[in-house]
C-alpha cells in the first residue's frame, strides 16, 4: 500500500498524519505514511486541498483533519 | 410575512432569549444589574455562548455544502465562463469554497496551472477570506438584513472588479513558472456519500472552533470594554462618519491583525452600538478578513512582487472606498 499524507506543514495535517499512523496499527496495516509537502510535487498529485490522504494514487480523505475511526472506514473498503 | 422574518432574525439568530437569559441569572445571583459590570458581563457571556452555537451549527451547514464544490469542480466551472463573468463566477464561488489559509495557495496554483485566468483566480482569493455564507448568517444576527446584504454585496463587487483590474494590467506572466510549467492533474477520488459529507461538515467545524476560539474570545472581551467603559464620544469622534480619518484609520489597523470574521464581528457590533460609522465598520472587517501578513507570507511563493504588490494596493484602495461611500451614505442603512 502506498500511502501519502499531503500538506504544507498546518496543525491539522500532523493530526490527519497522527490518526493515520493509529488507524495503520489497529488494522495491522504495515506501511510507511510518505509526506509530501512541497507545493510543486501537491499540485502534480492533482490536489488541492489540505491535509489529504492519498492511497495507491486514490484520493480517500480531503482537506480534513479525519479522525481515527474515519481514516479505518475509509482504508477499510480498500481492502 | 414581517412578523416571521422579525422572528428569524432577532431571536432564531439574534438569539434575544438568550440575552434576556443571561440578565435573569445574572440578576438572580443579587448583582446590580444597572451597573457598567453587569452589563460588560451579559455582553461578554451572551456574545460568547451565541458566537459558538452559531459558528458551530453555521459552519457545519456550510460545510455540506461545500462538500458539493471541491477545488477541482470549481476549476471545472470557471472554465466554462470569460470576460467580467468568469471574474463574478470566481468570486461566487470563493464564497462557497472550503477556504483554509493552509488550502488557499494549492487552489491559487490548480487554477493558475489549468489556465483560469490570473484575474479571475485573482477574484477568488479575493472573495474566498471576504465573503463567506456563515460570515454572512452572522452578520445577520447582529446587524440586520440590511448591513450584512450590503457587505456581501460590496465584498463581491471588490472581488469582481479587483480580479478583472488586475487582469487588465497585464499580470500573466507575474505567475511564478513552476506553476505555469506543471502539468494539470487530477486525482481520482469517489462521489462521497452523506455520511461522508457529514463527516466532513464535523470535523470542519472541530477544526475552525479550534483555530478561532481565542480569536473570538479576545474579540467578544474587546467587545465588552467599548461597548461599556469607552467613553460615547471617543467613538463617535474617532470613528463616527463624520470623521473622514477614520476609515483611513480602521483600515490600517485592521491589515496587519489576524483574525477570522468571527473574531472581529463582536468588536465591530460595539462600536457600532457606540456610534462608529457604517463604512468605517464595514472596513475595519474587511480589512481583517480579505488581507493578512501569513496568507501574504505564502501567496509570496506563487506570484511575484509586482502582482503581489498590486493585489495589496487593488484591495486597500477598494477598501478604503467601500469605507467612504458607505459613511457617506449611512441614513439609506438606518
Amino acid at each position: 500500500m502506498e500511502i501519502k499524507l499531503i500538506g504544507a506543514g498546518c496543525p491539522d495535517c500532523d493530526k490527519l498524519k497522527a490518526s493515520t499512523e493509529e488507524a495503520l496499527k489497529e488494522l495491522g496495516i504495515d506501511a510507511q505514511v510518505q509526506r509530501v509537502s512541497a507545493l510543486r510535487d501537491i499540485i502534480l498529485l492533482g490536489v488541492m486541498t489540505a491535509p489529504s490522504l492519498m492511497v495507491d494514487g486514490k484520493l480517500v480523505i480531503s482537506g480534513q483533519a479525519a479522525s481515527t475511526a474515519e481514516v479505518k472506514r475509509q482504508l477499510e473498503k480498500l481492502l | 410575512m414581517s412578523a416571521v422574518w422579525n422572528f428569524i432574525e432577532k431571536q432564531l439568530l439574534g438569539m434575544q432569549w438568550l440575552k434576556e437569559g443571561v440578565h435573569a441569572l445574572l440578576s438572580l445571583s443579587g448583582m446590580n444589574m444597572e451597573s457598567r459590570i453587569a452589563d460588560s458581563m451579559v455582553f461578554f457571556i451572551y456574545d460568547t455562548i451565541k458566537i459558538f452555537i452559531l459558528l458551530s451549527v453555521l459552519i457545519f451547514g456550510v460545510s455540506y455544502l461545500q462538500s458539493y464544490f471541491p477545488p477541482a469542480r470549481t476549476r471545472k466551472i470557471l472554465g466554462r465562463f470569460h470576460g467580467l463573468s468568469a471574474n463574478l463566477m470566481g468570486a461566487l464561488l470563493g464564497t462557497v469554497t472550503p477556504f483554509c489559509s493552509c488550502s488557499s495557495i494549492p487552489i491559487f496554483i490548480g487554477f493558475a496551472s489549468a489556465g483560469v485566468p490570473v484575474g479571475v483566480s485573482l477574484s477568488f482569493l479575493i472573495s474566498s477570506p471576504l465573503v463567506d455564507l456563515g460570515a454572512f448568517l452572522l452578520l445577520l444576527s447582529v446587524f440586520g438584513l440590511k448591513i450584512a446584504a450590503a457587505y456581501v454585496i460590496v465584498g463581491i463587487i471588490l472581488a469582481v472588479l479587483g480580479g478583472a483590474l488586475l487582469d487588465k494590467l497585464g499580470m500573466e506572466d507575474q505567475v511564478e513558472e513552476f506553476i505555469r510549467l506543471t502539468p494539470v492533474a487530477e486525482a481520482q477520488q469517489e462521489t462521497l456519500s452523506w455520511k461522508d459529507r457529514c463527516v466532513y461538515g464535523k470535523n470542519q467545524v472541530a477544526s475552525i472552533v479550534r483555530k478561532v476560539w481565542k480569536y473570538v474570545l479576545i474579540g467578544v472581551g474587546i467587545g465588552a470594554v467599548i461597548h461599556n467603559w469607552i467613553p460615547q464620544e471617543w467613538v463617535v469622534n474617532l470613528l463616527g462618519s463624520g470623521n473622514p480619518f477614520s476609515v483611513i484609520l480602521a483600515t490600517a489597523v485592521g491589515i496587519p491583525m489576524y483574525a477570522d470574521i468571527f473574531g472581529t464581528i463582536p468588536i465591530a457590533e460595539a462600536l457600532w452600538a457606540r456610534g462608529a460609522g457604517l463604512g468605517t465598520i464595514l472596513s475595519f472587517m474587511m480589512a481583517v478578513t480579505a488581507l493578512s501578513l501569513p496568507s501574504i507570507i505564502m501567496l509570496k511563493q506563487a506570484i511575484k512582487p509586482k502582482l503581489l504588490g498590486s493585489f495589496v494596493a487593488v484591495v486597500v484602495v477598494g477598501i478604503l472606498l467601500i469605507g467612504f461611500g458607505f459613511n457617506a451614505a449611512t441614513p439609506l442603512f438606518l
